[in-house]
């Protein structure tokens, strides 16, 4: 009997100490709201559930993305580079000039792309995009024009070729020149651009309207009018020299063809304006003349 | 009664060539600026339409093949157009690059014409190491 009472005694009395224990470590509701709204509180809890670091994340991704709609946008509104400036003008140019030029017209294949292709592997110019265009007008003789990076399109006069019976090397070393003259920029510094543009945007400004009109009126001016200095040419023909003295056949062929050239725009008064292009052929025959050792 | 039969099958191979469509057996992009689809497989042959630059061009089998040609259907209309101005991969063209400027050509008809027959007329090369 005794021990049943002990036995109860003991669990009532461990029964109200748990109560108690109970009591001073669950907080109260009150407690418990306080606790809800201390920002520090759920600040912890949003850090434990990586929500900020979420939120921060999806910012980080908000703004990537405007910076590159921006981007994209900027670019939409871009000038172009150098050389896709210089693509679009020359063809736009041949286009607009079209009916001058008369470079629509039925031909059979003169084969001349591949003489000049020959010519350029044999003196080591590689990787070179060549494209020729024929046109049946003596408005001009032959000329380069810039298409890019490494890409040059070679307008010859047919007319041209025909009255002065032009062999396939003598046509292929008439566009080595002018191959050389793009190589050194001479049509490029020759023609006013606003090189200015070049890389930039006009987005947050209007577009240059005059741009396009000049920059096709100063490509005009130089292929029909203008075209190379003797300081210009000199050069041009100081580089012949030296390209072709290691191979005489050449050599000869480029020096007859001067001649041949020169007695042409003496003789014949539609192809007079080739010295306002090309001074002179009796010059560059003088420059290439070996010296005589006077003894 | 077997007369009428043949005549019934040759009424049927006759149909059946007529309303033959041309099979498509692949597609690949235009990779110049502007270009042709010919009437016939020849450079100086009527234009049909004008492609832009990584248009979709649908390659059809051709009865006539010519060496370098492809028969191709563009929209509504069916021609020829170089194989060489064709790629698989659509190209990168400079009226997408630079879009804002390229409206500033205010190209016209008679322009975007000559601009496409620009790569009929070159004879294009390209120097290679030997």
């Amino acid at each position: 009997m005794e021990r049943s009472y002990l036995f109860i005694f003991t669990l009532t009395t461990l029964i109200s100490f748990y109560s108690n224990a109970q009591e001073k470590i669950s907080p109260t509701q009150e407690e418990k709201e306080v606790k809800v709204l201390n920002f520090n509180n759920i600040k912890s809890v949003l850090k434990n559930d990586g929500l900020i670091s979420k939120k921060n994340e999806k910012e980080k991704l908000v703004t990537k993305i405007k910076e590159e709609r921006k981007k994209i946008l900027i670019e939409k509104y871009s000038y172009p580079s150098e050389e896709d400036f210089y693509k679009f003008l020359t063809e736009l140019w041949l286009v607009r000039n079209a009916q001058v030029l008369q470079w629509d017209f039925p031909k059979p294949e003169y084969g001349i792309e591949i003489a000049f292709k020959g010519l350029l592997e044999k003196i080591g110019y590689y990787n070179k995009k060549i494209k020729i265009l024929m046109v049946n007008s003596p408005v001009i003789s032959h000329f380069a024009l810039p298409l890019g990076n490494n890409e040059f399109v070679f307008l010859v006069s047919l007319p041209f070729i025909r009255t002065m019976d032009l062999t396939k090397v003598d046509i292929a070393l008439l566009l080595l020149e002018d191959y050389f003259r793009l190589e050194q920029k001479l049509f490029i510094n020759n023609i006013n651009v606003d090189k200015t543009i070049f890389d930039k945007n006009f987005l947050d400004e209007t577009f240059n309207k005059k741009l396009i009109p000049e920059t096709l009126e100063s490509y005009s001016r130089v292929i029909l009018k203008t075209g190379f200095n003797f300081q210009q040419q000199f050069e041009i023909t100081k580089k012949m020299n030296e390209v072709l003295t290691s191979d005489q056949p050449l050599w000869g062929a480029y020096y007859k063809l001067l001649n041949k050239i020169d007695r042409l725009i003496k003789s014949d008064l539609l192809f007079k304006d080739y010295l306002k292009i090309y001074p002179s052929p009796e010059l560059q025959l003088q420059w290439l003349k070996p010296k005589k050792d006077i003894l | 009664m077997e007369s009428m039969i043949r005549f019934g099958f040759v009424i049927l191979i006759l149909s059946f060539n007529l309303f033959a469509k041309d099979e498509e057996v692949g597609r690949l992009y235009y990779k110049n600026f502007l270009g042709h689809v010919h009437e016939n497989p020849s450079k100086d042959s009527t234009s049909k339409t004008v492609v832009q630059c990584s248009h979709s061009v649908k390659l059809l089998s051709s009865k006539n093949k010519i060496d370098g040609w492809v028969y191709v259907e563009v929209g509504e209309d069916k021609g020829y157009i170089e194989e060489k101005h064709l790629v698989v991969k659509r190209p990168d063209c400079l009226q997408q690059k630079y879009p804002k400027f390229y409206n500033q050509l205010d190209l016209n008809l008679s322009e975007m014409y000559f601009w496409g027959r620009l790569y009929d007329h070159y004879f294009e090369v390209e120097t290679r190491i030997k």
